[in-house]
């Protein structure tokens, strides 16, 4: 059963600019079949921010991936429905893709440093993004490409238009990603992979509040993907939480912070130094363990090997959805019968 | 377990374990390096058996014999202009194509390492003289100098082999020198300095082992280079001199030929074109394997 | 920018001063006396030694190498010993034909090669791709005057396609002015309007620069490949895509311009080593070049045009080489000296 008739009210469908339904995304490499996307599902509405929290290798930027569709070899989209705005995105033909790519949904990266095409100018590189999607002329693709870079705060914007991406710091090649993710009439969702992550504290603080401006005023989506729960309490709506390509609790940003209920939640947000349990104390607490091994997967909750509520049942089988709250389920054998206070 | 079980267990574990041998599982998977190795092996099995495969004496001629097709007298591959039999010339050459790979590449690889590793190690003075001089030598296209050399010694095979040599050493030199300089202030080197080792014995026996895989790749492709430039020099006038079979210098009279006897222009050349695959098939390979490694 | 061409251009003095030493020294350690060769073995010992002596044979060998040296910096070559021509004009004349064979060759090596270079790793693994980098290996493995022989074979003699040397048709009656001989067709056709020797020099170069060039395309195509596909790897690749870009946009326009700064490298060496090599195949296709004449002045022991042949080119070799670094940084948007 999708996924998409659930606890929310029947209204708020139209709402929705993304819906994701059981997406399947597998890596077939030389030692085995890696799972990295394994049946999750998540919407993310109009005008709000999605994040998608969870350690590196989770399968969250696979995700992100797989919306776009930029799984190359040995990685394949096995199953599921993306719905942007009504339409399944993995039944488009690859022109339409590209139509899409950019135009309705882009994407900003993690590294600023390499992901601009170092031999042309920031200028171009915008104005590219103009000239694939609409028929207009450059002198007039060129003076929105300034505008833009005005807009996510770079100054004198009409003489770093012509620099190259190696004269401008990290930060700034930052904003001017964000100009690119922008250069388009009609924005509909915007894809953030870890985009603070590679910068500095104070920069990545300007940048998560240029990100909350600009979608208030051009009334964009967000999906904003990170291990750090920190950003997430700044800029997220709604909160999406993966462990090893499975969603395992899907809360409201108030929900998640408060009301956490699965175990590794907890323990996401017991690693955030900013916490009020730490007050006073001088030691973080980590979760103990590691990451398992994606292609030696039991059949059971993955977190099992980590988690101290672990029973047997936990690694026989993979917990079914529970709902327990508006707009909160978590998949965790024990829910609401843990008390992590 | 019995000990004999224990034994061959550990035996099995430390072959296992050797890098040797998980460098070998690797080559193995890659197709052409062992299409290049089969090569190989064949080339050295014609080059010593080749009194056991010629069907003729290669420089014996039989002048009422000559330009015969393949398969017509007796001749597998046909005659050449002397009445000489094609096969068995070619057969030959093999031998000599292997003897002159392996001096040329010995002539290079011991001056070359040896010039590398003073380079490299003791550095300073020593390092700049070098370093020069290789420049200098690497300012000739190759093939140019070692015309020149062998002009300047008089044609002849032996000549040949060492201007060929003398014009390797740069590339050795160069690999061994920037492999010394990486490894000259690793954590080992000081240990066993300050344990009393010699200069002497820190170069060859500890940082040398260390830069073998490069020079390995490049001693490999250096045969392809060898068989190549000897076969050029061959076909000029300035290597080996007739009646030697050598594959280049069957070729060299073969212009006139070209519209009459087409299988004195094309087999020996064939013979050239798949040797040298060989070489390069598997030093590829090699290198494939050997220096991702290095990366990681 | 400019100190930096100015500092590698002084380094090249001393490199060229060697490059004079040892072709020098190796002459002088040649056997036999160049004196009596010239004058022939029925020549008398005083005839011999008057030679020597005007020719400066009688001095120490470093007086020699003195004044060898302040005649070459005025570009003196001596006189060629068969010719009694001045080497140096010797060479200027043969020059053209060699570089035209040059360039056409390189132009040659450099179209094919970098289509396959980028076809190969924008598909890699598919059977083109093993196809094409197989094919290059054995491109490199071929010897290239074996190479020649058999596209004259083939071509010149079987099918009957293509001369089977020379620069211009024989019977063409023809005064070179500027002695590329493509150039001069060109210009002959703006003054009569014919083709016919354009036409003719173009059929007759087309063998030698297939032959000349197929090694430099085999490497060239590889180059290209790994170049390609190590840019394609790159973040900024997929930043491409992600705007929406046709794949054509993404390999031609973004990748290819990253991938290209190596293969030039490649490109200019190659062509280096076209103008110093193409003796091999300047010998089977008649061409009247510099290799070509360069060798018959080793068979026939010709010390001042060994002497003068070999250093022009070691000279050009090198200033190839170093325009092609200079080329490199000022492309390379990253370094600014």
């Amino acid at each position: 059963m999708s996924e998409a008739i659930d606890v929310n009210v029947a209204g708020r469908k139209t709402n929705t600019v993304l819906q994701m339904e059981n997406l399947r995304t597998f890596f077939y490499t030389q030692k085995g079949v890696v799972k990295a996307v394994n049946d999750v599902s998540l919407r993310i509405e109009k005008g709000k921010t999605l994040a998608l929290v969870g350690e590196s290798g989770c399968g969250k930027s696979v995700t992100s991936l797989s919306i776009m569709r930029l799984i190359s070899k040995p990685g394949r989209i096995e199953s599921g429905r993306i719905l942007f705005e009504g339409e399944d995105l993995l039944a488009y033909s690859d022109r339409r893709m590209r139509s899409i790519r950019g135009n309705r949904i882009s994407m900003i990266f993690q590294e600023p440093m390499t992901s601009l095409n170092p031999v042309f100018r920031v200028g171009e590189q915008i104005v590219e993004v103009f000239l694939t999607h609409e028929k207009i002329k450059k002198s007039e693709a060129y003076e929105r490409a300034v505008e833009l870079l005005k807009m996510v705060g770079i100054p004198a914007p009409e003489k770093r238009i012509t620099s190259y991406p190696h004269e401008l710091s990290g930060g700034m090649r930052q904003r001017v990603m964000i100009a690119m993710a922008l250069a388009s009439p009609d924005p509909g969702l915007m894809i953030a992979d870890e985009p603070t992550t590679a910068l500095d504290v104070t920069i990545q603080a300007q940048i998560l509040q240029l990100m909350n401006e600009l979608q208030q005023r051009v009334k964009m989506s967000l999906l904003l993907i990170t291990h750090d729960m920190g950003v997430v309490a700044e800029t997220a709506d709604h909160v999406v939480v993966m462990y090893a390509g499975k969603k395992v609790e899907e809360a409201d940003i108030n929900d998640i912070f408060e009301h956490p209920q699965h175990p590794y939640t907890v323990g996401l947000l017991n690693s955030i130094p900013a916490n009020e349990k730490y007050r006073g104390r001088d030691r973080l607490e980590a979760i103990p363990g590691v990451v398992p091994n994606l292609l030696k997967l039991h059949n059971g909750c993955p977190f099992e090997n980590r988690c101290v509520y672990a029973r047997d049942i936990c690694r026989r089988e993979f917990p079914e959805r529970r709902v327990i709250g508006e707009n909160h389920e978590v998949y965790c054998h024990f829910a609401d019968q843990l008390d992590f206070s | 377990m019995s000990t004999i079980e224990q034994t061959a267990d550990t035996r099995q574990s430390r072959l296992e374990n050797s890098l040797l041998y998980e460098n070998w599982l690797l080559l193995r998977k890659n197709k052409s390096a062992m299409l290049g190795l089969f090569i190989i092996v064949i080339f050295i099995l014609v080059a010593v058996f080749a009194p056991l495969l010629a069907t003729h004496d290669p420089i014996a001629q039989n002048i009422d014999l000559r330009l015969s097709r393949p398969m017509e007298n007796g001749y597998i591959l046909g005659s050449d202009d002397f009445g000489r039999d094609l096969y068995s010339r070619i057969i030959y050459g093999a031998r000599i194509s292997l003897m002159i790979g392996t001096i040329t590449v010995s002539i290079g690889l011991v001056f070359g390492v040896f010039l590398g590793l003073i380079a490299g190690y003791y550095g300073g003075v020593f390092d700049i003289l070098i370093m020069r001089l290789i420049d200098i030598m690497l300012a000739f296209p190759y093939i140019l100098l070692a015309l020149v050399i062998v002009a300047t010694l008089g044609p002849s095979l032996r000549n040949a082999m060492i201007a060929i040599g003398i014009v390797g050493i740069p590339r050795y030199a160069r690999i061994v020198r920037s492999s010394v300089l990486a490894e000259k202030e690793s954590d080992y080197i000081i240990v066993e300095r300050s344990l009393g080792a010699s200069n002497f014995e820190l170069m060859f026996k500890s940082i040398l082992p260390n830069c073998l895989s490069p020079i390995i790749v490049q001693a490999t492709l250096g045969y392809a280079g060898a068989i190549l430039s000897s076969a050029a020099l061959s076909f000029l006038g300035m290597g080996t001199q007739p009646p030697t079979p050598e594959w280049g210098l069957m070729l060299s009279s073969a212009k006139q030929f070209v519209a009459s006897a087409w299988w004195v222009v094309t087999f020996p050349g064939v013979a050239i074109l798949i040797s040298v695959l060989g070489f390069n098939l598997f030093g590829d390979g090699l290198r494939d394997v050997l220096d991702p490694r290095l990366k990681e | 920018m400019t100190k930096y061409i100015l500092k590698r251009l002084l380094l090249l003095i001393p490199t060229i001063l060697g490059i004079i030493t040892i072709v020098f020294f190796m002459m002088s350690l040649a056997p036999g006396d160049p004196a009596r060769l010239a004058l022939g073995a029925r020549a008398t010992p005083e005839a011999v030694a008057e030679l020597r002596h005007e020719w400066g044979l009688d001095q120490p060998l470093t007086t020699q190498y003195l004044v060898y040296l302040k005649h070459v910096t005025a570009l003196d070559f001596g006189k060629s010993l068969k010719t009694q021509e001045p080497v140096i004009s010797e060479i200027l004349a043969r020059f053209p034909a060699t570089i035209e064979l040059s360039i056409v060759a390189i132009i040659i090596s450099t179209v094919f090669g970098i289509l396959a270079g980028v076809i190969s790793a924008s598909k890699q693994y598919s059977a083109l791709d093993y196809g094409a980098m197989f094919g290059a290996l054995v491109g490199v493995s071929m010897p290239v005057f074996w190479l020649a022989l058999i596209l004259i074979m083939v071509f010149s003699v079987n099918l009957n396609l293509f001369p089977t040397g020379g620069r211009m048709g024989i019977r063409l009656i023809f005064s070179p002015i500027t002695h590329f001989y493509l150039l001069d067709g060109l210009i002959y056709f703006f003054r009569t309007g014919s083709m016919k020797y354009f036409l003719s020099a173009l059929h007759h170069i087309i063998l030698p620069a297939i032959a000349l060039g197929t090694v430099p395309l085999a490497i060239i195509a590889r180059v290209t490949r790994s170049s390609m596909l190590e840019v394609l790897r790159q973040d900024y690749i997929r930043t491409a895509r992600s705007k929406g870009l046709a794949e054509r946009v993404v390999i031609y326009k973004h990748a290819l311009k990253n991938a290209f700064l190596p293969v030039i490298t490649v490109i200019g060496i190659e062509f280096g080593f076209n103008l110093a090599g193409a003796v091999l195949t300047e010998e089977i296709f008649s061409w009247p070049g510099l290799g070509r004449w360069l060798f018959s002045a080793m068979n026939a022991r010709d010390i001042p045009a060994i002497q003068g042949g070999v250093m022009v080119i070691a000279i050009v070799f090198v200033v190839i080489n170093l325009a092609v670094d200079v080329l490199y940084t000022l492309l390379n948007p990253k370094i600014r000296y």
